[in-house]
């Protein structure tokens, strides 16, 4: 139960044992930064193939290769390591998520992967310590027993969801939510292990839109400003 | 009494072995069942974990009055078997048409009436769900992770599908802080209650 690995977590509290701290910059160039690139788009045969995800996949992929970011890169659909995912997420300084909107959130094999990966950070108690209630001292708000201080997460998505059904208290579904607000539950995992999120990139209505060429060109100056990027 | 509706009610709690064993939500599940079957209502059922047929998920949608989700929180939303539900027997609704026409939008006015092609007008759906997170962590702008959320803008990644085939969506039911301070005797004997206002 969730209890035990709180009290467990208190004890590793109480005994001062931080034996899983954040990974350190590599020696040889203490400089360098790093991104985690995550697709988890899943295939539809004849009916979504991943093109566009990769698209936009590859240009922020090119555009931190010219910054002199070191890349790790997870392809859900591919298989992974929930370990070895908790691993990468430590390395890493910026974590992306590529995504497509399949029944207004991700695909299913996202929500495993973080079932999975979160599950062992919790238990390895890296990603967090617990849910912030728990410590001694500071604050004992619900969200705060997070260890990822200092990272920054970002959603990039496909919608088949026009721009205009958003932040419209007139779009009957949406009811003035944003594309943020929609995809707050990626959101608040990143949050409640200590993350700063930034607002995600979207690019909606694409069955229809005339516009994913200039999406795609845009990318990288949007992720220049939001991660404040030389 | 006898009534001529039906309810469809789903539960979705996956197993972890000696950490989370789903006896909670399956008493929420049961606590549902009763309440119905008093009420005269046929009673339709899902275990998710069990397996399904996705085609055979989209009829029992389709004869049902009310739809309820019953689902433990795991990482700000439901286990992952429920998206893969979620993802296949809605795919299978667009599909055969049958959940919906289309994205609502017409080539008159293509950015108007996104969410508007659903064709399960008069169906009720309903979460219910048990949380981690305490109460007080919701509907308070001074609290640092939802930030003045409710239940309610969490879940709309559950049920926003459902709005999007025309389903009404009433209040959510939760059951908060289940690990530590929460009230779940309490939870469970009200729950009848906020399904006979909410749905009856």
């Amino acid at each position: 139960m969730k209890a035990k690995i709180i009290i467990i977590t208190l004890v590793a509290i109480v005994f001062g044992s931080n034996l899983f701290g954040q990974t350190k910059p590599s020696k040889e160039n203490s400089k360098q930064k790093t991104v985690l690139l995550i697709n988890t788009h899943l295939t539809y045969p004849g009916w979504s193939e991943g093109k566009l995800n990769a698209s936009f996949y590859k240009v922020a992929k090119d555009f931190f290769i010219s910054k002199n970011y070191k890349i790790l890169e997870t392809k859900v659909e591919n298989g992974y390591n929930p370990d070895e995912e908790v691993e990468k997420h430590l390395q890493a300084d910026i974590v992306i998520l590529q995504t497509p909107v399949n029944w207004e959130n991700t695909p299913w094999i996202y929500k495993k992967y973080v079932d999975e990966v979160f599950n062992s950070a919790l238990k390895s108690k890296t990603f967090l310590s617990g849910d912030g209630r728990s410590e001694a001292e500071g604050s004992k708000q619900y969200g705060m027993g997070g260890k990822m201080q200092g990272k920054k997460f970002m959603i990039s998505a496909t919608w088949n969801a026009p721009k205009e059904s958003f932040n419209n208290p007139e779009n009957p579904l949406w009811k003035g939510k944003s594309a943020d607000d929609a995809l707050f539950n990626i959101a608040a995992n990143y949050l409640f292990t200590g993350f700063e999120v930034v607002p995600g990139h979207y690019c909606y209505d694409v069955y229809h839109n005339k516009h994913i060429k200039e999406d795609l060109e845009n990318y990288p100056a949007y992720l220049q400003k939001v991660f404040n990027i030389k | 009494m006898k009534s001529n509706k039906k309810v469809l009610l789903i539960n979705t709690h996956l197993n972890y072995p000696n950490w989370s064993e789903g006896l909670l939500n399956d008493a929420f599940h049961q606590k549902a069942k009763e309440f119905f079957l008093s009420k005269g209502l046929e009673v339709l059922e899902t275990k998710v974990e069990d397996g399904y047929n996705a085609d055979e998920e989209v009829e029992k949608h389709l004869e049902a009055d009310f739809i309820i989700l019953q689902t433990p929180i795991n990482w700000f939303g439901a286990p992952w078997i429920y998206k893969k539900y979620v993802d296949e027997v809605f795919n299978s609704g667009l599909h055969s048409a049958k959940f919906l026409s289309g994205d609502g939008r017409t080539r008159e006015d293509a950015t108007r009436q996104y969410g508007t092609g659903g064709k399960m007008q008069g169906k009720k759906f309903m979460v219910s769900s048990t949380w981690n997170a305490p109460k007080a962590s919701f509907d308070d702008p001074n609290q640092i992770l939802f930030e003045g959320r409710s239940t309610a803008d969490v879940l709309i990644q559950i049920t926003s599908n459902y709005r999007f085939c025309g389903v009404e969506i009433v209040a959510d039911y939760n059951c908060f802080d289940i690990f530590k301070d929460g009230d779940i005797v309490g939870c469970l004997e009200n729950y009848p209650k906020h399904l006979d206002k909410n749905l009856i």
